[in-house]
């Protein structure tokens, strides 16, 4: 049978290699209506001077763009929140990337997977467990101190800007970590021992050599950090409410919230949003241009680790207190509250009670819907994730031509877009669109694997870049057609990968907030947004234990799967 | 120049194999390829003789790999034509484009792109099972194929287990296993190491004799073509330079880019003066006089050209002994290569590199005589 197949004669009708193949255009399309649509719902609204509800808008003006001057305290927030968190963000990340890939710390593979931890948890964990530890009125550090030294003030003021900052930089370093992590594995040590040979010591290496070698990653991943900042909403919205600080993303989330709600507004701050982090991405990507990726090589050289002697105490406690602050601390925090009767925590085990997980899992019927909902989502968004994460790597790589590269583009185009303002965007594409998919899971579904789609695909990529083109080829020429080419050589190479980049997206998924908040509106509720209605209603034992099944579903995918951090990695 | 395929290059050898077969079993017609714009390929045309071994030479970015995966069907040209065993498997006008997997052909390739998540064996057999082999009889001829190769006892082992020697046996096993009626080799050994490398050609061309299969194989190491193949073709930026049996290119190269690329060391401006009664070509080289062989075809050249002297071909002796193409030389620089020794001479002519069996040492700063055969100085046309 196969060998008659191979007799006949079989005749495509392509003959010149096309620059734009129905592969590449198909995705292509779809992604830049996807994207297209609510960015120019937006970009219209906020020029929008008529019927604030009228679309297509009647009358155009720049009356929304002049309304910002008299709310420059949120920009100014945004951008001094997001710089600051940058920076301590990237010291705190470029400190943990060395100490563990480049020196013989104790159990380097373990904190490894711990320092990674806070970034699939989501922002919901650090926000809430902060307010509860460092709030300046009632939060347990302030307590403990008035009444330890009998001082009227708070030690520690989680809501202000600095506190926020904090708390924004614990959660996103894992990101720097791992984006500079990944440039010093791909370091050639020779590098650095031709400068220890010469007679530099370590230190001296690692500032005047490691460091500045390091450049293009960690300029890169300060980009990303900042874009992420300017986008956080739940860390922000959190923690600055009472004290009533307001950065873009919240005060976007309020006038869009408000009786009536000022659409223009919020959309000419949403389209400020995305010209920042535009610009941001613009910059980096000059500053980086002829740079990146000189110094380091494709081979996998195994670095030796530098012996630091007598600072590996010093560099392991650093290390620790990362991991106890960003992870142990939050944690612990919120489990003990999630076991409390009331509001006011007691640290006596007699006093604790399952009453609330029993409360919010199985009693109350929108956190019972929020739970269920957000599993049968990272379920979906996973699968569904991974199988066109997969496809479109295989697209961009096998077409290895310039449409291809444009399509990678489009693909990697949501990181630079702000969640939250793509959500408000794409919540008015579905309103208008014929079907009815608004108040639906699907609404939630296709807006994740749009936002997802650079995690995902990212991680990919890696994975497909991995694979030998020769591979497939080889099948290809002894006789394996384009479908039996896929299934017995491509997909079996691509398996580990495809599991670690489904666990990465099923997680990531579960702790979604800031695009979640927009896509729930009718009546449909999900984790993200269910823990934040929760919390704005009271009830702080009640919300720990929501947060605490949400993280606990994290770390089991974590546990079970244990490869979505590889896949993190690569992202 | 895309086509000026050289007639004085068909030996004996070949031209009656050519009779005998009557058919070429690939063969390239007015071949154009490249990528995003860039053409690399320019016109080549080729064909390989049902059977035989054609090595297509050159150095790298040359468009040898190109025209390789053209014909395997996993480039698509531009334009021409590509025939397999008499049938037309990619014609820009006819608009054929006949995919990798319907061309019946078998390849090996530079990374040898073993397939790591199947065993020796799943390797070996892909092909196999394609074709609709199964049981007992798929075994026997997975275990027949690595036995070629001396890799029968590896049969169940990981791919991943595998040093890069044996991963190229593999591969080579993997390819010849459902007995194709022709093989593509790309760069089969360059990432060996030199002992192994010597080790896998003539194992490749052991495999050839027996399997009797049309082969094509790419190289960019001279001494690898000459030692495997029927034929080879000279590749120069997308276009064939020099086509001929092994012996043929290395003794006539045809250009100082054939020249240099087979290694002959001395390259010797010479000005053509006048032909001798007996037809061979009396010329001026420096200060010496030199008589060359008239090349074959085309008239008597009365000019400025150069022309190359392979250093194994002249010869040295204590004493200088006048004659034609006979001077008197001394040793400048004396180096010990093993097999060889390499000189380094000046003569009227000026400097020249000569390799001599180490059974009769010079001395540097020693007087020799120096003879050149007449028709072992071949007159280059560019």
């Amino acid at each position: 049978m196969r060998t008659s197949a191979l007799n006949q004669p079989v005749v495509t009708t392509s003959v010149a290699r096309p620059g734009l193949s129905l592969d590449v255009a198909v995705p292509l399309l779809a992604l830049s209506s996807l994207l297209g649509m609510p960015i120019a719902l937006i970009a219209t609204s906020a020029f929008n001077v008529g019927d604030p509800e009228a679309l297509p808008v009647t009358e155009y003006g720049f009356g929304p763009t002049l309304e910002i001057f008299e709310h420059l305290d949120w920009i100014w927030h945004s951008i001094a929140m997001s710089a600051c968190a940058t920076v301590l963000c990237v010291a705190i990340g470029v400190t943990l990337a060395w100490i563990v890939n480049r020196t013989q710390l104790p159990a380097a593979g373990l904190f490894r997977i711990l320092i990674t931890i806070p970034y699939p948890l989501g922002p919901l964990v650090g926000a809430l467990a902060w307010v509860e530890l460092a709030a300046p009125d009632g939060g347990l550090i302030n307590k403990a101190y008035v009444s330890l030294t009998g001082m009227p003030g708070p030690l520690i003021d989680i809501t202000s800007l600095g506190g926020i900052v904090f708390v924004l930089a614990l959660v996103e370093a894992p990101v720097v970590f791992l984006m500079v992590g990944a440039a010093m594995d791909r370091m050639n040590p020779a590098l650095e021992e031709c400068a220890s040979v010469i007679g530099a010591n370590h230190w001296r290496t690692a500032f005047r050599i490691s460091l500045p070698l390091m450049m293009p990653a960690i300029l890169s991943a300060a980009v990303f950090v900042f874009s992420a900042a300017m986008a956080a909403f739940a860390i922000p919205a959190i923690l600055g409410a009472k004290s009533r600080f307001y950065v873009v993303t919240t005060a976007i989330y309020v006038l869009f919230q408000g009786y009536p709600p000022n659409l223009p507004l919020a959309s000419a701050l949403g389209l400020l949003l995305i010209g920042f982090t535009a610009l941001s991405v613009w910059a980096s990507a000059r500053i980086l241009r002829g740079r990146s990726y000189v110094v380091v090589t494709g081979k996998t050289y195994r670095p030796q680790p530098i012996d630091v002697r007598g600072w590996t105490p010093l560099l392991t406690g650093i290390v620790c207190l990362y991991v106890f602050l960003s992870l142990v601390l939050p944690l612990g925090t919120l489990l003990i509250a999630s076991l409390q009767t009331s509001s006011d925590l007691r640290f006596d085990p007699s006093d604790w009670t399952l009453a609330n997980y029993a409360y919010v899992i199985l009693d109350l019927p929108t956190t019972r819907q929020a739970i269920v909902n957000s599993v049968i989502l990272g379920v979906a968004t996973g699968t569904i994730g991974v199988f066109l994460s997969t496809l479109l790597a295989i697209i961009v790589h096998r077409a290895d031509n310039r449409a291809g590269r444009i399509l990678e583009q489009v693909i990697m185009l949501p990181q630079a877009l702000p969640r939250l303002i793509f959500a408000f965007g794409f919540l008015w594409m579905i309103l208008l669109l014929p079907f009815k998919i608004y108040g639906t899971l699907f609404a939630l579904l296709l807006g994740y694997l749009v936002i997802f789609l650079p995690l995902g695909y990212r991680a990919m990529s890696g994975v497909v870049v991995q694979v030998d083109r020769a591979l497939d080829e080889a099948a290809h020429v002894f006789g394996a057609g384009r479908a039996r080419v896929l299934w017995s050589i491509t997909l079996p190479l691509l398996r580990p990968g495809m599991v670690s980049t489904w666990a990465l997206l099923f997680m990531v998924s579960i702790g979604e907030v800031s695009a979640s908040i927009f896509l729930v509106s009718g009546g449909i509720q999900v984790l993200g947004p269910a823990v934040l209605n929760f919390w704005e209603s009271g009830g702080l034992p009640q919300v720990s234990a929501l947060v605490i099944v949400q993280s606990g579903i994290v770390l089991l995918t974590m546990l079970l799967i244990g490869r979505g951090t590889a896949a993190l990695a690569r992202g | 120049m895309g086509r000026d395929v050289v007639t004085e290059g068909l030996t004996m050898g070949t031209a009656e194999e050519l009779h005998r077969t009557g058919a070429s079993f690939i063969e390239v017609r007015n071949l154009v390829a490249g990528y995003e714009g860039r053409t690399v390929v320019h016109g080549l045309s080729l064909a390989v003789p049902t059977s035989s071994h054609l090595s297509l030479l050159g150095p790298s970015g040359c468009g040898k790999s190109t025209v390789l995966r053209c014909i395997a069907g996993l480039e698509t040209p531009q334009e021409g034509e590509i025939l397999v065993d008499g049938k037309t498997v990619f014609s820009s006008a006819q608009r054929i484009n006949i995919p990798p997997d319907k061309r019946r052909l078998s390849m090996v390739f530079q990374s040898y792109a073993i397939w790591p998540h199947m065993s020796v064996m799943e390797n070996v057999a892909f092909g196999l099972k394609l074709r609709g082999v199964r049981g007992e009889e798929l075994r026997r001829r997975v275990r027949h194929a690595l036995a070629m190769v001396g890799m029968d006892t590896m049969i169940d082992r990981p791919a991943t287990a595998l040093s890069g020697g044996q991963q190229q046996r593999v591969a080579l096993a993997r390819a010849y296993a459902f007995e194709p009626k022709a093989i593509l080799l790309d760069e089969p050994l360059s990432n060996l190491d030199a002992v192994l490398r010597v080790q896998m050609r003539d194992e490749i061309k052991e495999l050839q004799r027996k399997t009797s299969v049309t082969t094509i194989y790419v190289t960019h190491d001279q001494e690898e073509a000459m030692a495997i193949s029927d034929r080879i073709i000279v590749m120069r930026e997308g276009r064939v330079e020099q086509e001929g049996a092994p012996l043929d290119v290395y003794d006539r190269p045809r250009t100082r880019f054939v020249a240099d690329f087979i290694g002959a060391a001395n390259i010797l401006s010479v000005h053509v003066v006048a032909q001798n009664a007996d037809g061979s070509l009396f010329c001026r080289a420096g200060e010496a006089d030199l008589t060359c062989e008239r090349p074959l075809g085309g008239a008597a050249p009365f000019n400025e050209r150069l022309a190359a002297v392979h250093a194994v071909y002249p010869q040295l002796a204590r004493e200088h002994r006048p004659g034609p193409n006979r001077w008197p030389a001394r040793v400048t620089r004396r180096a010990l290569l093993g097999d060889t020794v390499d000189y380094t001479l000046t003569w009227p002519g000026g400097a020249l590199r000569v390799h001599a069996l180490p059974n009769e040492l010079f001395e540097e700063g020693q007087d020799v005589g120096m003879h050149i055969p007449a028709d072992r100085v071949r007159l280059l046309d560019a």
